[in-house]
């Protein structure tokens, strides 16, 4: 257990690690002065909706924030929003915004999240060629989609395909171009990419992988794309969604490691005892062969945000999870628990009955991760057999028939 | 407006206003119940926003849909009754009912 801070915690950043452990620090009982700063102009908010049902318009704007504005004053929170610390001091211990402004700290959070790739192509910067981070992204995005016939979509991850099924919703044509062999080449194994690639075919979505974008066309707005293949499909807007690069330059100019993202031990620390880093733009021990590497999700923003905390008050660390994902593609529920390393075993589980789809990813007969589509049974049932690290059959687990429950119960 | 009461497994209440339109979940989050984790944010997804009824209020709240029961076969902490809190609408007539609250999410 570590001494308890009293003094002034600083928060770069004001995304889900920041709303996490504002929250955390209040309910904890924290007695010295915790500010925030971020660069966006509004309080703390939930991104997943931004490509799910925020973008469709069936979420309004306040169901977004994690907590309303006042909130924040009321538990004697200073949340400086609209300004960008542009340079860590770690000698002096404080900050520098590019308002001018220069803030203290006893302890500092780096929480800086991740920005989208750009495309970096001629013609990316044309009007109608669109990201989705924030939400004025998805603003500028919802505008766009009112007039939108066709839509081509760069890349095929999580933000491609979330916004094909939008758009698709929307009776827009989709084309998605990805750059891989298959979608999600990152995320999930082959086999699940198979299956949501059928799902979006079959939603009548254009998919066409091995192929890279060249350039832009258009000349007030963008009118095509240009491939590598010679492809030209033509289009009046573009999402790009390419992949997401931590915001770790302000650490990294302060001299600390980083390696894709800011390197922390396990209680997200940086190698300076006062500054911790928490979310998307941190590179943090994972039990997988590599030892260590990046987890772009809310479970883990959630789960570092709670860990610094604990560390902040001198409380026990919180028990962690088993890492998991979810998203929403369709009537598809896609939820993830675990981190593919290298299975030397897959077995699908399908239940052409009730739609259920399921993989398992074995290594030595352990499971070390699940993909579920419309399976809450297999999700649920994965977080908990992943964290036992029982050795199991994986015969049973492709069984439709077979109730994994029970694996829950014996031993 | 909806009043909601809250009791947690030490018996302590709180009881507070809700207003149609918000789930019982974010009604929760809003006034700091800490037992309430909801880490998905309300998408059915992470089956941490648990909560359980008596027979009364369970009545009124109605049974989980088929997802929702999926995932709370595998609650941590399983009680009868159980129900998602982020699948639970605040509607006036809810007011007045006696939500549980379990020990753990994890």
């Amino acid at each position: 257990m570590t001494d308890p801070v009293t003094g002034d915690v600083l928060i770069v950043g004001a995304g889900q690690a920041a709303a996490q452990i504002a929250s955390s620090l209040v309910s904890g009982g924290f007695t010295g002065r915790l500010r925030i700063i971020g660069d966006e102009p509004v309080a703390p908010y939930q991104r997943p909706p931004l490509s799910k049902d925020y973008l469709k318009g069936k979420l309004p704007l306040e169901r977004l924030w994690f907590r309303a504005a006042e909130w924040y004053a009321e538990h004697g929170i200073e949340l400086i929003t609209g300004d960008h610390v542009v340079a860590l001091d770690r000698e002096d211990k404080k900050v520098t915004t590019v308002a001018g402004h220069t803030y203290q700290y006893d302890v500092a959070v780096l929480a800086t999240g991740a920005r989208a790739r750009p495309l970096d192509v001629p013609g990316a910067d044309l009007p109608g060629v669109h990201q989705i981070r924030t939400l004025a992204d998805v603003a500028e995005l919802a505008l766009t989609l009112e007039t939108t016939r066709r839509l081509v979509v760069a890349g095929a991850g999580f933000i491609g395909l979330e916004m094909a099924a939008v758009a698709r919703g929307l009776g827009i044509e989709v084309v998605v171009l990805e750059a891989a062999s298959r979608c999600l080449s990152r995320a999930i194994s082959p086999q699940t990419a198979a299956a949501l690639t059928e799902l979006h075919e079959a939603n009548g979505v254009e998919l066409r992988f091995g192929t890279k974008i060249i350039g832009l066309s258009g000349t007030d707005r963008v009118t095509g794309v240009r491939q590598d293949d010679d492809g030209e499909p033509a289009c009046d807007a573009v999402v790009v969604g390419i992949g997401a690069l931590p915001n770790d330059e302000l650490a990294r100019n302060a001299g600390l490691e980083c390696d894709g993202g800011i390197v922390v031990d396990t209680d997200g620390r940086t190698a300076d005892p006062s500054v911790f880093a928490a979310g998307d733009c941190t590179n943090r021990p994972l039990d997988t062969s590599r030892g260590r590497g990046r987890l772009e999700s809310v479970h883990n923003a959630v789960e570092q945000g709670k860990l610094v905390t604990a560390v902040i008050l001198g409380q026990c660390r919180p028990r962690q999870d088993v890492p998991w994902f979810w998203s929403d593609q369709y009537e598809a529920k896609l939820q993830i628990v675990g981190v593919l390393d290298d299975p030397d075993e897959s077995v699908t589980r399908h239940d052409p009955a009730t739609g259920e789809y399921a993989a398992f990813h074995l290594k030595k007969g352990v499971l070390q991760a699940v993909e579920a589509v419309n399976s809450p049974r297999s999700f649920m049932a994965g977080k908990r057999l992943i964290a036992t690290g029982a050795v199991l059959d994986a015969a049973q687990l492709a069984d439709p028939g077979f109730d994994l429950k029970q694996l829950l119960r014996a031993g | 407006m909806v009043n909601l009461i809250f009791r947690s497994i030490d018996g302590s209440e709180q009881k507070v206003e809700a207003q149609p339109g918000e789930s019982v979940m974010e009604v929760a989050k809003r006034h700091d119940i800490e037992e309430i984790v909801a880490e998905c944010g309300g998408g059915c997804a992470c089956a941490t926003c648990h909560v359980f009824f008596e027979a009364e209020g369970f009545a009124v709240v109605g049974p989980p849909s088929d997802i929702e029961s999926s995932m709370l076969d595998f609650a941590a902490d399983p009680h009868e009754n159980s129900r998602l809190s982020c699948q639970i609408q605040v509607e006036d007539h809810l007011d007045g009912v006696l939500i549980l609250l379990p020990e753990t999410q994890q």
